[in-house]
């Protein structure tokens, strides 16, 4: 009996200081966690951060960042989960719904999609018709000044592939709600607003689609969807431009089980020990572009959030344009191709040289973003178009 | 600092251990009581305080009254009274200032006069348990039980000792004296309480804290807008009832683990209260060193059984009513209190001679339905809340609106479904008569080994669940930089 009383203190205390050991000497390598965290750091102590219960919050924050083999715990107990009970137990800010076949879905996005997310009372929709408005507005400002403005609607995966969505997440009220998209449709329609739907592109093409627009891990749309689509929009910016400009191609597609980048950004998210739980079939689109040396390169300002950057990967390296910034939800901008990423601030942007020297402005708006698609920057920039000398 | 947290596990505990251990055994007290400040002191900066002048005034109160005992027991009484209201003050003013404010506040409105003027105080964490446990103190000194602490430092750590410090057991001081002075420090017991440690981590944090989720999405709904259908309700409250039984108990579980790791005992907290065959026998298996307390330090200078029927139903009733206040400061505690006082009133009537008359098994599950009921309150932020409760609980509505479905795919998942399964099994297999068959036969025949091996196979994969679930509820990133 004492022998056993032994083992088991010897096997507990191990148990308890070998994290902390791990933790202060690194003897293993961490395992590295997906996602993106803020960075923790070691507080100071003070008597006024005692005193508040700050220090004790902080230090306990970072003792948890960085307490030994926390990967291999959180991995451990996320693929257990996952095995086990078919459960995402991934604790991210972004709730994900593990759909039938594996399919992965942002909750945010399957809420909209159920029109959950649609604010009661007619305020939202006096808000969005205004928002059109003022968009309209610009849009024709800055076509008087040679500049053309686009408007790309993106689709959701929940809003392409419902069929993967699991029942329970089915609400019966669905079909008498609105989506904020279904609300937008008809007043840019009605507006006159020129406008790329690559929602009503993919549900279009979708039955006779040789390839899936989405990949079961990612959340945005696959290379080959974003291909498709930038390719389109292309097409619509000569229109509009009166241009030739490059032209891009995504076929042959080749088809394996490896999956990428934006492809498995949820997948990532799950952080199991399973890396190719979430694979399956995935469309490598061939890019190619097509127009000769002659074609029109525009300088692009791209507004959106983050389904832009699976567009721009594809565009940035292909010759489409001189050059292109990006204001990521009118919060930071980058720059193509410099490629640098700096915090943008608003109040200091220099509108004629920042923005109105560009030859194409795209704002790019997800479904669940509708409600402040331009995040502002229409809004902003309409006032500067239409104050003579303000920058 | 809680026990389930990465930071007691990991940073405290080995920290703690390492120096209590490392130091001769007639240090240890001292250690034991500095650890337990900095413990308090990490939770509750503030009040740290408070409690040690708490601890400085009751032990100078406890020697002062040992002290003129000699001169006759009625000014012994009158120092004991003053103790105690100054106890009983700290704690109704701490507790329950606020609440009597607001109902005041309340009526006067009501009234159409002019309100009080308030600033609402912050609630010292574990004041409940510390000033029992101080009363108790006084109490056995005054009686005699046992005599006062011969140092300060002696008391203080049976006030203040971390394991029991902010949630329990209440631990009386006549139990925990002789182990202040003396006590014995061997592997046995060391291993002891990593048994029930782990035990009590694994039903915190595998149970619990799963089933909370699950409680706390049904309750969070706002009844009025909401058409909860009777499954649903159900769920939410058999999840609560399942959540506080594993908290409440996987705590008092880790405390007396913990106790024993630095060598003391103390008495059980819980004994599958949900078995219980009736309120009486509920509450010898509840919280048992509060039923305990109560019994000792109210009920019975109150009269106890040796007075009229109807006085003895009444100080029944006045000791459960403050039972539910004690537990917070909200009508809603009192009516739970109320809720039982009354039924074990019943018990005393005839509702205990006619359980006993039908099969075990009705007696039990007819005692768990009502205890079960009874949580509505407890869980309820206000009475109006427990009342729509308690009708959709009997409403016979079987289709909901869009929101509890949603809830339900939300935040039920097959894990949490799964865990209430385990902890349903927990709670009533072992009343089975064949269980207790197994039981015996196991101890009769299996081996030492065997069943060392198993109890610590269970406790350590217990532990490391724990300790995986803790991890993962740490980490919550974000897909894309937020800037």
């Amino acid at each position: 009996m004492h022998f056993w009383s032994r083992v088991a203190v010897i096997f507990f205390l191990s148990l308890l200081y070998l994290p902390g050991v791990q933790m202060v000497l690194r003897i293993v390598p961490e395992v590295e966690l997906q996602g993106v965290v803020v960075e923790s750091t070691r507080p100071r102590l003070t008597p006024q951060a005692w005193l508040s219960g700050a220090f004790q919050d902080q230090l306990s924050q970072w003792f948890e960042d960085r307490l030994g083999f926390r990967g291999h715990l959180i991995k451990t107990e996320n693929q257990l989960n996952f095995s086990l009970f078919h459960d995402i137990s991934a604790q991210t800010k972004t709730k994900i719904i593990l759909g039938k076949d594996r399919y992965l879905y942002e909750y945010a996005y399957v809420h909209n999609w159920n029109g959950q997310d649609i604010l009661p009372g007619a305020v939202y929709v006096k808000a969005l018709e205004e928002r059109v408005r003022n968009f309209k507005e610009l849009q024709e400002a800055l076509r008087k000044r040679g500049i053309t403005l686009v408007l790309l609607l993106s689709p959701s995966k929940a809003s392409v592939y419902p069929e993967f969505i699991p029942t329970a997440y089915h609400s019966p009220l669905r079909t008498q709600r609105n989506t904020y998209y279904a609300r937008l449709r008809p007043l840019l329609d009605a507006a006159g607003v020129e406008y790329l739907d690559a929602r009503e592109y993919f549900l279009t093409h979708k039955a006779t689609s040789s390839y899936p627009f989405f990949t079961r891990g990612g959340t945005h749309w696959n290379y080959y969807g974003a291909c498709l689509i930038a390719r389109e929009l292309i097409l619509r910016l000569e229109t509009l431009q009166q241009k030739d400009m490059a032209n891009l191609h995504c076929e042959p597609v080749i088809v394996d089980n490896t999956t990428y980048g934006t492809d498995r950004d949820l997948a990532h998210l799950v952080n199991i020990w399973d890396d190719a739980a979430f694979d399956g079939p995935t469309p490598h689109p061939t890019i190619t572009t097509s127009g000769g040396e002659k074609v029109f390169k525009p300088k692009i300002l791209w507004v959106g959030d983050s389904f832009t950057w699976t567009l721009l990967s594809i565009m940035d390296s292909r010759g489409i344009y001189q050059s292109r910034n990006f204001f990521y939800y009118y919060n930071r901008n980058s720059s193509f191709p410099e490629g640098k990423e700096v915090a943008l601030d608003q109040a200091a942007i220099d509108w004629e040289k920042d923005v109105f020297s560009h030859n194409i402005i795209i704002i790019e708006a997800s479904e669940t973003a509708i409600p402040e698609f331009g995040f502002g920057f229409v809004e902003d920039a309409f006032k500067a178009i239409s104050t003579p000398g303000s920058s | 600092m809680v026990f389930s947290s990465l930071l007691f596990l990991f940073g405290f505990l080995p920290l703690f251990f390492l120096v209590y251990y490392l130091v001769p055994a007639r240090a240890r007290n001292m250690v034991a009581l500095i650890g337990s400040y900095f413990f308090y002191a990490w939770g509750a900066p503030r009040f740290v305080l408070v409690l040690a002048a708490t601890t400085i005034v009751n032990y100078g109160l406890s020697r002062w009254m040992a002290h003129i005992k000699d001169r006759g027991q009625d000014h012994a009484r009158r120092v004991l009274i003053l103790a105690l209201i100054l106890n009983v003050a700290l704690l109704a003013y701490a507790k329950y200032a606020n609440f009597f404010v607001h109902e005041l506040n309340a009526v006067l409105s009501a009234f159409g006069w002019h309100t009080v003027f308030w600033t609402n105080i912050v609630l010292p964490i574990g004041i409940s348990f510390f000033t029992f446990q101080q009363i108790s103190y006084l109490v056995d000194v005054y009686r005699g039980t046992v005599p006062p602490a011969a140092r300060w430092t002696e008391y203080a750590l049976y006030v203040v000792l971390f394991p029991q410090l902010i949630a329990g057991p209440i631990v009386r001081y006549h139990d925990v004296a002789e182990q202040i002075r003396e006590r014995v420090y061997d592997v046995k017991k060391f291993s002891y309480g990593i048994y029930r440690f782990c035990l009590g981590l694994g039903k915190k944090v595998l149970i619990a804290n799963q089933l909370g989720v699950v409680a706390d999405a049904i309750f969070g709904l706002s009844l009025n807008h909401t058409a909860l259908p009777v499954t649903h309700a159900w769920l939410g409250l058999l999840a609560y009832g399942m959540q506080i039984y594993f908290d409440f108990s996987g705590y008092s579980d880790m405390a007396i683990g913990l106790g024993n790791m630095l060598g003391f005992r103390f008495l059980e907290n819980f004994r599958m209260p949900y078995i219980a065959t009736s309120f009486t026998d509920f509450w010898r298996r509840w919280h048992i060193s509060l039923s305990n307390w109560m019994k000792e330090y109210l009920y019975i200078p109150l009269g106890g059984n040796r007075v009229a029927l109807w006085r003895r139903y009444l100080n029944l009733w006045f000791v459960f009513l403050l039972s539910g206040l004690w537990h917070g400061a909200n009508w809603t505690f009192i009516v739970w209190g109320a809720y039982h006082g009354f039924f074990l009133m019943l018990d005393k009537l005839f509702l205990l001679r006619a359980l006993e008359k039908i099969p075990l098994f009705l007696a039990r599950s007819f005692t768990f339905g009502l205890v079960l009921i009874g949580w509505v309150f407890f869980r309820s932020p206000n009475l109006t809340y427990a009342g729509d409760f308690l009708v959709r609980l009997f409403s016979f509505r079987f289709v909901g609106d869009i929101v509890p479905d949603y809830v339900l795919a939300e935040f039920v998942s097959s894990r949490s479904l799964f865990t209430l399964g385990v902890a349903l099994c927990i709670c009533f297999i072992p009343g089975w008569k064949w269980t207790e068959r197994v039981t015996i036969y196991v101890r009769e025949h299996a081996s030492q080994g065997w069943k060392w091996s198993l109890k610590y196979s269970i406790s350590f994969v217990l532990f490391l669940l724990s300790v995986l679930s803790l991890a993962n509820s740490s980490f919550n990133p974000f897909i894309y930089f937020q800037f």
